[in-house]
């Protein structure tokens, strides 16, 4: 979807808790997050995070400079686990 | 219609169709990880480019999330309980009240985003940028699909291209696409 999008004209950032599936879609521009599944953005509550996250990704948008190119963002999960089909999960999907 | 090289779409619609057969009885018994072990995901060496011309501070922004978000009451839900998914999308406007929204989507911790929407959809984040000056604008409208899509080729036919075209048309700059 994302590479759709951008083709459309519309430049694109996307965010993945999952680079392995991630990678070989080559998107535009992504950044890789290291939280759970059903958080993206960081623990419920926790607006400066939730800022911080935004505010990197979008940044980091501008950052790339060429097509596929990928960013780590440093943030952790600082709740605990995420409770999903018998798994407690703090990173990844 | 797509914009993207589309050649990978006739492909992968002959492997998906020899692929369901199989998949479809584990997908009936939630069994996802054996399910899709075979299934046909795309892959790329190249990607589209959309050069970012206008600066962030000047930008409007528009966020798309899978989290099947919607707005009961106005929207209808997402037909989470298909087994391939729903390739549909709902249009969420700038200035909705977070209270309003909800989720269905099997298969993510609903109680995440359930306890605060920002997690999944940061639309009163993105207003606190435009607030500070750290973004131009907040898009007029934001998008919310369901994740779970296992037809991908029709994702890229027909449902991004329809969000593209509303988002050039309310001259958006700048999209962030956060899967769940």
């Amino acid at each position: 979807m994302q590479r759709e999008i951008e083709a459309w004209g519309i430049p694109t950032m996307s965010l993945s808790n999952n680079p392995a599936r991630t990678a070989p879609l080559c998107p535009p521009r992504w950044a890789h997050v290291r939280f759970p599944r059903g958080s993206m953005f960081g623990e419920p509550g926790n607006a400066d995070k939730q800022r911080k996250v935004l505010k990197d990704a979008l940044d980091a948008a501008y950052g790339i400079t060429t097509p596929g190119g990928k960013v780590e963002l440093p943030y952790r999960w600082e709740a605990g686990p995420v409770q999903f089909r018998g798994r407690s999960i703090t990173e990844g999907s | 219609m797509p914009r993207a090289d589309g050649s990978w779409m006739a492909p992968f619609r002959v492997k998906y169709r020899a692929w369901w057969p199989g998949a479809e009885p584990l997908i009936r018994e939630h069994n996802y990880r054996d399910a899709f072990k075979t299934y046909p995901f795309p892959a790329f060496d190249t990607s589209p480019w959309a050069p970012l011309a206008t600066p962030l501070e000047r930008a409007t922004v528009a966020l798309v999330t899978t989290a099947a978000m919607y707005r009961p009451g106005t929207d209808l839900p997402f037909a989470d309980e298909h087994l391939e998914g729903d390739v549909s999308f709902r249009a969420i406007p700038r200035d909705v009240d977070a209270a309003t929204l909800d989720v269905i989507h099997s298969h993510i911790p609903e109680q995440i985003p359930r306890a605060d929407m920002n997690t999944v959809f940061p639309l009163w984040r993105l207003w606190e940028l435009r607030r500070d000056g750290v973004v131009g604008d907040v898009a007029a409208t934001h998008y919310s699909l369901l994740g779970y899509n296992t037809r991908a080729a029709d994702v890229a036919e027909h449902m991004a291209p329809a969000i593209a075209a509303l988002m050039k048309a309310e001259g958006v700059h700048l999209a962030l696409i956060a899967p769940v």
